[in-house]
C-alpha cells in the first residue's frame, strides 16, 4: 500500500507536468513583422508581403472599412509569388492587382505611389491608385475642380458678388517654404463683403492660412486675412460665409489659429483617436476636439454658413464639420469628399500608424481617425450638407454662383 | 454576447458541485487574498519607442480543498483577479501611456501535493483554470493633434507640442476581438499551518499560465496576447465534516 503510494506521489505530479507543459504548445507563436521600408527591393512577392502587411499595422480604418484584408492575402499572395519584376508585363499586372486590392478602402486621403520604370505615366510621372477618386468619378454628379471652376474665384466671384475684395495668390516652393505669386490670378485666399449687403466672405484654396500670416505677412494674400479677421468682430457684419469647395486641406494649425476666431469659448465638436497597437482594431482611446479661442476670437452671434462641394476634403471638411456644429453654423451646398480621415504624418512613429513604403511603392494614410460627435465615420462617405444645393456649371459659365445665392439666402 | 453572459452562472454552478462531492470527505472551505503581477506575452512588432510593462494587481477569492488522502487534495475555488498591464511610450513620446486594468472571475482546479508534518505541511499545485474576463478600465494619457500648445516646437517632446489628454474610463468590449473566457495551467507551492484539527493557514505563491489568445483571431498575422500572472497570497481554510486524522487517512483504504 505505502508502494503505491510512493508510486503515486511521484507519478502524478510528473503526469500532469507533462500534460501541462503539452497544453503550453496550443499557444501561437509571434508573427514575424517587418518594417515594410527595410524590405529588400527586387521581388514582387516581397513586395506585396509589404503593402499587405504595411496596411495590415498601420491603416486606421480597419473599424469601418469592408474590405475583407485576409481574402485578400489569400487571393493575392500566390498570384504576386508567379510575377516577375524583370517582366515588363508582369509589374503592370502588378499594378492592376493593387488596384483591385485597394479598390474598395474608405480612406479618402489614402493614395498609392509606384516607383517602378515600368510605371509611368504619358509624361513620365509615377502611376498612382486613389481609390476614392475613382468610385468619386463613377458618380453623375461628380464634377472636377476644372478652368471653369476656378472662374468662380478668379472672377465670377470677385466681379459679380463682392463690392470690395482682397484676393491673393501663393507658391510653395519645393522645400515647404511659401512666397507670393507675382501675380493674383487665381485668389488662392478671396475676402469681401457681398454686394448689397454686410455678410463678410471668405475662401481659401488650401490650409496655408498661417503660414502665410508668419512667412509673407505684407502679401496680397496675407492682407485677405487680415481683412477678413478684422472684420469679424464687425458689429455690422450680418453674416459669415466661409468658402471650402474645392479646398483640398493643409496645415493643423489654421484649426487654432484660423477657425477657432469663430468662436470665443472651446467648442467641442468631434472626436479623433489613434492606433496603440499592431493588430487591426487595436485602439485608443476617443479624444475630444474643440475649437479654442485664439487671439483673433470674437463672440459671434450672427448666422455662419460655411460653402462645401465634392472635392473639399481634409482640413477643409473639418472646417465643414466643425462650423456645422456651431449652433449658429450651417453647411450649403453637396455632400464632400470624404477624407476627414486626420492628419497625415511625415513620422510614422508619432502615432504608431500611417504612411509607409517600399523602394517600389509609397501609402498616403493618415495616423488619426477623426470623427464628429456622434462618432459615426463618415469617411469615404462626405459630410452631408443642411442645405444641398449642387454645382451648376452652366450657371458658373454664365457668371453666377447658385450656391454662393442660396448661402446668402440662409444668412438673409 | 448572450453566451458570455452565462459564464459567471456556469463557473458559479461548477464551484457548487464541487462542494457537493466533497460533502462526506475532509473539506476545506475558506478565504484568500494577495498581491499578483501580470505580463502580458506579446510583442510591440516593429513600433519604435513602445514598450509594454508589467503591472501590479490583487486577488481575492474562497477557496475550496477537498482532501483526498494525507498527500493529495484536490484545489478548487471561485477568485477575483486582476491581469494588468501597461502600454508605455518613450524617448521623444514620453508621458504617453495606457494602462489596463482588467477584471477576471477565475476557477482553478489543481491537484495539492502535500507533505510534510500533521501540523506544518508543505505543498505543491498543479493544475488548470478558466477565467472570464469580466471588465477592463483604461487609463493613460493620449494626445490630440488639431491642438498644438506649442506651434514654434521649441519644446522638445510629443506633448509639450501638442495638447494632453488624460482619461480613465470603462472599456466597451469589442466582440469581434476580445475573448472573455481564458483558460491556462497553474503551478504554485505553499506552506500551511493547521491548528485546532480545524483551521488551515496558509501562504502560497501560484504562477497562471494562459494559454488562451486575449483576442479572437480575425486577422492573418495578427500578434497574439497571454496573461502570465505571478500571485503571493495569503489564507485560511476552515474544515467542514468530520475530523480524520492523518494516521488514519492513510490507512483508511
Amino acid at each position: 500500500m505505502k508502494t503505491s503510494s510512493c508510486n503515486n506521489i511521484s507519478f502524478t505530479p510528473a503526469f500532469l507536468l507533462l500534460v501541462l507543459c503539452a497544453a503550453s504548445s496550443c499557444r501561437k507563436d509571434m508573427p514575424e513583422l517587418n518594417t515594410p521600408e527595410k524590405y529588400v527591393a527586387g521581388n514582387l512577392s516581397e513586395e506585396f508581403d509589404a503593402f499587405w502587411n504595411g496596411m495590415n499595422n498601420n491603416y486606421m480604418f480597419w473599424d469601418v472599412d469592408p474590405t475583407d484584408w485576409n481574402e485578400v492575402y489569400r487571393k493575392y499572395d500566390p498570384l504576386f509569388s508567379d510575377l516577375d519584376m524583370r517582366d515588363s508585363s508582369d509589374v503592370r499586372k502588378a499594378y492592376t492587382y493593387f488596384e483591385e486590392m485597394t479598390g474598395d478602402l474608405v480612406d479618402g486621403h489614402f493614395y498609392l505611389t509606384f516607383y517602378n520604370k515600368y510605371l509611368r505615366d504619358e509624361n513620365g510621372r509615377p502611376l498612382g491608385i486613389y481609390p476614392l477618386r475613382e468610385r468619386h468619378k463613377r458618380d453623375d454628379e461628380y464634377h472636377e475642380v476644372n478652368s471653369l471652376f476656378r472662374t468662380l474665384y478668379s472672377s465670377v466671384i470677385p466681379d459679380n458678388y463682392l463690392s470690395s475684395y482682397q484676393g491673393g495668390d501663393y507658391v510653395i516652393n519645393e522645400n515647404g517654404s511659401i512666397k507670393p505669386s507675382p501675380n493674383t490670378v487665381r485668389n488662392d485666399f478671396l475676402t469681401g463683403m457681398i454686394k448689397g449687403t454686410n455678410i463678410l466672405y471668405f475662401r481659401c484654396h488650401q490650409f496655408r492660412i498661417m503660414h502665410v500670416l508668419s512667412d509673407i505677412p505684407d502679401s496680397h494674400a496675407a492682407v485677405a486675412v487680415k481683412y477678413f479677421l478684422e472684420h469679424l468682430s464687425d458689429p455690422a457684419v450680418e453674416g459669415i460665409i466661409i468658402d471650402m469647395r474645392g479646398n483640398v486641406g493643409g496645415q493643423i494649425r489654421d484649426l487654432n489659429g484660423f477657425i477657432s476666431s469663430l468662436v470665443d469659448k472651446p467648442t467641442h465638436f468631434g472626436y479623433t483617436r489613434q492606433k496603440i497597437g499592431n493588430n487591426r482594431l487595436d485602439y485608443g482611446p476617443w479624444v475630444p476636439v474643440s475649437l479654442q479661442p485664439n487671439e483673433h476670437s470674437t463672440a459671434i452671434s450672427v448666422p455662419i454658413v460655411v460653402l462645401a462641394d465634392v472635392n473639399s476634403i481634409s482640413m477643409g471638411e473639418v472646417t465643414v464639420m466643425a462650423i456645422q456644429s456651431l449652433p449658429n453654423g450651417k453647411f450649403v451646398g453637396e455632400r464632400t469628399w470624404g477624407g476627414i480621415g486626420g492628419a497625415i504624418a511625415n513620422n510614422r512613429d508619432i502615432a504608431n500608424a500611417g504612411q509607409f513604403r517600399t523602394s517600389f511603392f509609397s501609402v498616403f494614410t493618415p495616423y488619426i481617425e477623426l470623427r464628429d460627435k456622434s462618432k459615426i465615420s463618415a469617411e469615404g462617405i462626405g459630410i452631408t450638407p443642411d442645405v444641398a444645393v449642387g454645382y451648376d456649371e452652366d450657371a458658373v459659365a454664365d457668371g453666377r454662383d447658385p450656391q454662393l445665392e442660396e448661402a446668402m439666402r440662409v444668412i438673409q | 454576447m448572450k453566451n458570455n453572459k452565462r459564464w459567471p452562472h456556469t463557473v458559479l454552478a461548477l464551484s457548487l458541485l464541487l462542494i457537493s462531492f466533497s460533502s462526506k470527505a475532509q473539506f476545506y472551505l475558506g478565504i484568500e487574498g494577495g498581491w499578483n503581477y501580470n505580463h502580458l506575452h506579446t510583442s510591440v512588432g516593429y513600433r519604435e519607442f513602445t514598450k509594454y510593462e508589467n503591472v501590479n494587481g490583487y486577488t481575492i477569492g474562497i477557496p475550496e480543498q477537498y482532501q483526498v488522502n494525507n498527500w493529495l487534495a484536490i484545489r478548487s475555488g471561485l477568485s477575483f483577479i486582476q491581469k494588468n498591464y501597461q502600454l508605455t511610450r518613450t524617448h521623444y513620446y514620453s508621458g504617453v501611456y495606457h494602462k489596463s486594468t482588467n477584471n477576471y472571475l477565475q476557477l482553478p482546479v489543481a491537484g495539492n501535493f502535500i507533505f510534510g508534518t500533521p501540523r506544518i505541511k508543505g505543498f505543491v499545485n498543479l493544475g488548470g483554470y478558466i477565467g472570464y474576463w469580466m471588465s477592463t478600465n483604461n487609463k493613460g494619457v493620449s494626445f490630440a493633434p488639431y491642438f498644438q500648445s506649442d506651434p514654434s516646437g521649441d519644446n522638445y517632446g510629443i506633448l509639450p507640442n501638442n495638447e494632453p489628454h488624460q482619461y480613465n474610463e470603462k472599456y466597451a468590449f469589442d466582440s469581434r476581438k476580445d475573448r472573455r473566457v481564458e483558460l491556462g495551467w497553474l503551478a504554485g507551492g505553499g506552506v500551511s499551518y493547521e491548528f485546532a484539527q480545524k483551521y488551515r493557514l496558509f501562504i502560497e505563491y501560484r504562477y497562471y499560465h494562459a494559454i488562451t489568445d486575449q483576442q479572437k483571431s480575425y486577422s492573418i498575422n495578427q500578434i497574439p496576447r497571454y496573461n502570465e500572472t505571478g500571485v503571493i497570497q495569503v489564507g485560511c481554510l476552515f474544515r467542514l465534516g468530520r475530523y480524520q486524522s492523518s494516521t488514519e487517512s492513510a490507512y483508511s483504504k
